[in-house]
């Protein structure tokens, strides 16, 4: 009985973050300024990586499509695979954690965690760039080079608001959601 | 003892640092490349220049200097049947279309400007004797021609390092209007621009000066007549084209009117 009340409380509420996720993803906002990573991370982190990926690739899905940035097309199931790899990470934090408490190393460790996944997406979503350069005839080597460096701009912009993002409101999100009831009824 | 844990992350942060900084490097090194393939282009482009130009100048000073004998020569002829000039007319007359037949080719009136020049002058070579106004007049016509040509062929220069901005509205006075914002190469005229943005009918009046140009529809409507207007900023008001579209220079941020008058 505890088992079938816990699953649609888990997808409502991956339904009502991933809405949250989008609306900010729709919002006016300086590029990649973003909080799905942080969601996305959080969501692996609290309820495991099999959710954390389902969230990530799922709003990732669907920004593709209504991104204000346009259609994402050929980069998007790089965009899915990045974000996934994002919830994966936040439940393998978990595990490694064990414990966890609000001093300030921790906050610092989650921030270098934040700057870390985002370069990793920032690569991944940039060689989705350079496969569809290399689609439409460029020189692999050339294509990769080119995708990333000219990436670089925006993924410094994306590291370090995510470097803040993670920094300043991982531990507040993950306290607040620690006291909300549906997440301890989930146990 | 430094932790374990410590040194994961020291090392994930040095990862960040070492992608961002190398993918800095590489971006640096592209964007060097495609500056000095802009600098490159530009450079070549101002050589381009620099030989067309030198082309230009000796081409025009050899016309000059022909016309300039041709004229002392009718300046100080004895007698009254010029005939015996037209030759020599009829070689610049040659010249100048060998030298400037591209340009001819672009600007059909300044095209048809030289048909109407070429027949005055088989029409007076065909007769056994012409007139000092007669010869003077064709001569004069020459001069007049050469010179537009020379500007036109200059301004072709000074196209491929500048444009113009500017708005062209045209009225057809059936409460329909368009507009267009265009970037123009500098010493376009108005005519010119006219033609590149609609379908132009026009008339040729070779008394008509300066600018011989008058047009007869724009995008095949009919119903009036076409006149055109500019804007003058500093009166705050529309002033009547002054001369022939063809002649009139558009200016950087200038705002031009076509209106069709019934």
């Amino acid at each position: 009985m505890q088992a079938k009340t816990k699953n649609p409380r888990i997808i409502a509420l991956i339904g009502v973050l991933a809405a949250l996720c989008l609306a900010v993803q729709l919002s006016p906002r300086p590029p990649n300024v973003e909080f799905t990573s942080l969601f996305t991370f959080i969501l692996g982190f609290m309820f495991g990586s099999i959710i954390g990926i389902s969230f990530g690739s799922f709003v990732m899905f669907v920004n593709g499509f209504v991104s204000p940035w346009g259609f994402a097309g050929f980069n998007m199931p790089f965009q899915i695979v990045g974000m996934a790899l994002v919830g994966l990470a936040g439940g393998l934090y978990r595990r490694y954690l064990q414990n966890y408490g609000s001093s300030a190393s921790f906050y610092l460790e989650v921030a270098v965690l934040g700057a870390f996944l985002t370069i990793v997406y920032d690569l991944v979503t940039n060689f989705g760039v350079a496969v569809s350069y290399m689609i439409v005839g460029m020189q692999p080597t050339l294509a990769v080079m080119t995708a990333l460096a000219y990436g670089t701009p925006f993924s410094i912009i994306h590291v370090i608001s995510n470097i803040a993002v993670f920094g300043v409101a991982f531990f507040p999100v993950i306290k607040a959601l620690n006291n909300v009831v549906i997440v301890k009824n989930l146990g | 003892m430094v932790e374990k844990r410590t040194i994961v992350f020291l090392a994930l942060a040095i990862l960040v640092w070492a992608s961002i900084a190398t993918g800095s490097v590489a971006y640096y090194y592209l964007e060097q490349i495609r500056y000095g393939q802009q600098v490159e282009e530009k450079q070549q482009l101002l050589n381009d220049i620099a030989g067309n130009y030198s082309m230009y100048a000796t081409k025009r000073n050899l016309l000059s200097g022909d016309y300039a004998a041709l004229v002392g020569e009718y300046q100080w002829f004895v007698g009254e049947n010029y005939s015996s000039l037209m030759g020599k007319y009829g070689k610049l007359l040659s010249n100048l279309k060998g030298n400037y037949t591209s340009t001819l080719n672009e600007f059909p009136e300044l095209n048809e400007t030289y048909n109407n020049l070429l027949s005055e002058f088989e029409t007076l070579s065909s007769k056994s004797a012409v007139t000092r106004e007669e010869f003077g007049s064709i001569l004069d016509e020459f001069y007049k021609l050469f010179t537009t040509l020379a500007i036109k062929e200059l301004d072709g220069f000074q196209d491929k390092i500048s444009t113009v901005e500017v708005s062209l509205n045209i009225n057809y006075g059936n409460q329909t209007t368009e507009s267009y914002n265009v970037s123009s190469p500098l010493g376009t005229t108005l005519f010119d621009l006219t033609r590149k943005i609609a379908n132009v009918e026009y008339s040729y009046w070779p008394t008509m000066e300066p600018g011989h140009i008058l047009l007869t529809s724009i995008n095949n409507y009919t119903e009036g007549y076409w006149v055109w207007y500019y804007w003058n900023e500093a009166e705050n008001e529309w002033v009547f084209g002054p001369v022939g579209c063809d002649a009139w220079i558009l200016r950087n941020d200038g705002i031009y009117n076509w209106t069709c008058i019934k």
